[in-house]
């Protein structure tokens, strides 16, 4: 059990779907947190990043989003602020989703909806393959300890305030 | 999953933004003498893949493995499974199950809807590049969205046992059901959901639709009473009439060049319509009397048959249905004796389609003497529109040629967002290539 006071903790939204190659990146990442880091956390794992999944997080806590990233080499982490991540109203031609609403926009929306920017971090790992079935690339395999520690010092650093 | 050229504050039309790789759908228009030649809309999809991870499975497996094909219609695909094996077991259904069957289907179909009508449709109507731009000044009506979606999402959390990939359903009914205190909780939620959906119809009635019109074969489940989702017969506007196991007796998947998906056609070879559009247009006398006061009166019956810019209406219009159909449930429910009925597994055959909030999704599984998935089709909506999509797009894609590129993508995707597709199950865009000769 936590005895990290509940309203302090930092909530963090695990998204990816364990089926599809390195989508899986981030649950595995979670799976390897230590019990320390745990303590601190609330943990959340969704398939997909959702505007409810944002707007839950209460108004001063911090929140860590990890997800799988295109347009990056696999296996490379990377750590960003969540302002870098949400893309802002009016940034140019967006062409919505068919289906769902992508991260950037769910992001920029739950900003919006909030009134103010939710204070957090995006750690994210490149990704290669996203193919059902398939299990995380080599590179991605490779760096999910890294990927790991990585959301852990995230974790522990909002967690300090 | 976020494209680190997004986070770094590029933004490249063509990458466009964030995708998972294999989910992007590609629009390619050959354009002739200003003529559209071709318009081949690429897509992947995922149940290709689970139809192969089924087998060897027993049925209550292949209940939860479905699930996982898609993240905003999970219900119909264990549905359509779930009564296939049904059908096959001739398992009788309590019916208390069947009811929270339906007031879980309508969750799935209230929160894949008002997604659908206010953060991706509705931008369109309102001239917003997003749902983003449309916050800033529309905040109410966002809140709104969300507002129902939650809504459906407390339905499915509570019959399903969580909102995303549910768990509680099985073969012969649930693993658990909800007590009557746990059920009534849902009454004001769907109380204030069914005054959204009214209010909804009224908002996406005062838009202005693109001037495109057609004819095309609408087909949807119709049952002699209710409102099409579960039980009944596949019905088109031109006749065609089969069991809910019998689709391939009118309608056939084909192979075309470009696509992971495989299309599905009439057996004559005729594109054809599911979806909204289709259900309003061929179940409108079985509504609920809310939903059929609310279409009256939005004056949009025509349209929505004629013109696919106006499925926003259909959606709208089956809210208020789901919102007023699951509200009498949640008013009439008692628990059942058990939660579900037992039953025994036999070799053979079976087939089932539902309704999806966009269309029917049909299953069909070959079984051995255990019981045990020897083979499967699983035949998703989006793979079934696309070639009315793709008929539609080379149909009304002249009136866009002239524009800017950016401007033309919008109008065309607009149009496939009519159709509400499911590409991939993950994140998804459209990347536009015109060929001109």
């Amino acid at each position: 059990m936590s005895n990290h006071p509940a309203r302090n903790r930092v909530h963090v939204l695990i998204c990816g779907e364990p089926l599809r190659g390195d989508d899986a990146a981030a649950p595995l990442a979670a799976e390897m947190l230590p019990p320390d880091v745990l303590a601190l956390a609330t943990i959340t794992e969704l398939g997909q990043l959702g505007v409810e999944a944002l707007l839950n997080v209460p108004a001063d806590a911090a929140v860590v989003v990890a997800d799988a990233a295109v347009g990056i080499p696999a296996g490379r982490i990377v750590v960003l602020p969540l302002e870098d991540v949400a893309r802002p109203a009016g940034s140019g031609a967006s062409p919505a989703s068919s289906h769902t609403l992508p991260p950037d926009q769910v992001l920029a929306l739950a900003d919006e909806m909030r009134g103010s920017p939710l204070r957090g971090t995006f750690v994210g790992i490149g990704g290669a393959e996203f193919r059902f079935g398939e299990p995380p690339s080599e590179e991605v395999a490779a760096a999910l300890p890294a990927f790991a520690a990585a959301l852990a010092d995230e974790i522990r650093r909002l967690a300090a305030g | 999953m976020p494209n680190a050229e997004i986070a770094t504050g590029e933004h490249n039309f063509e990458v466009v933004g964030i995708a998972r790789v294999e989910g992007e759908g590609t629009l390619r228009l050959r354009v002739a003498d200003g003529e559209v030649r071709e318009a081949r809309l690429s897509i992947f999809e995922a149940p290709r893949y689970f139809e192969k991870l089924v087998v060897g499975r027993t049925p209550n497996e292949v209940v939860d493995i479905v699930a996982r094909i898609c993240g905003i219609c999970p219900v119909a695909y264990q549905m359509g499974a779930s009564m296939a094996f049904e059908h096959l077991f001739e398992v009788e259904i309590d019916p208390q199950i069947r009811a929270l069957r339906k007031l879980f289907y309508w969750g799935e179909w209230i929160e894949s809807h008002a997604l659908h009508v206010y953060m991706l449709h509705a931008p369109d109507f309102l001239g917003y590049e997003s749902a983003i731009a449309m916050a800033r000044d529309h905040k109410p009506v966002v809140e709104q969205a969300l507002r129902l979606k939650r809504t459906g999402n407390e339905i499915m959390k509570l019959v399903g046992g969580r909102a995303i990939h549910p768990v509680s359903m099985r073969v012969g009914g649930f693993s658990r059901t909800p007590s009557r205190e746990q059920i009534a909780g849902l009454r004001a939620p769907l109380t204030e959901a069914l005054a959204l959906s009214q209010a909804t119809l009224k908002l996406v009635g005062a838009f202005k639709a693109p001037r495109f019109e057609r004819d095309p074969l609408f087909v949807a489940v119709k049952h002699p009473i209710e409102y099409g989702l579960n039980e009944g017969r596949i019905v088109s506007t031109d006749g065609i009439d089969v069991p809910l196991w019998g689709w391939r007796e009118a309608f056939r998947e084909e192979q075309h060049e470009g696509t992971n998906a495989l299309h599905a056609r009439v057996n004559d070879g005729r594109t054809y319509m599911l979806g909204p559009s289709a259900r309003v247009t061929l179940n409108a006398d079985q509504l609920h009397p809310l939903a059929q006061e609310a279409l009256k009166a939005s004056g949009l019956a025509r349209q929505i048959a004629r013109n696919p810019f106006w499925s926003i209406a259909a959606r709208s219009v089956e809210l208020i249905h789901a919102s007023a159909a699951a509200l009498d449930i949640v008013n009439s429910y008692e628990e059942p004796a058990r939660p579900f009925t037992p039953w025994t597994p036999r070799g053979g055959e079976t087939g089932w389609g539902t309704e999806a909030p966009r269309g029917i999704c049909w299953h069909h599984y070959d079984l051995d003497d255990s019981g045990k998935v020897t083979a499967a089709q699983i035949i998703a909506p989006t793979g079934q529109n696309q070639g009315m999509i793709e008929q539609d797009l080379a149909e009304f894609a002249p009136q866009v040629l002239a524009l800017p590129h950016p401007e033309a993508t919008v109008r065309l995707e607009q149009l496939i967002r009519s159709y509400d597709p499911c590409i991939s199950c993950a994140t998804h865009f459209l990347t536009l290539e015109i060929e001109r000769d």
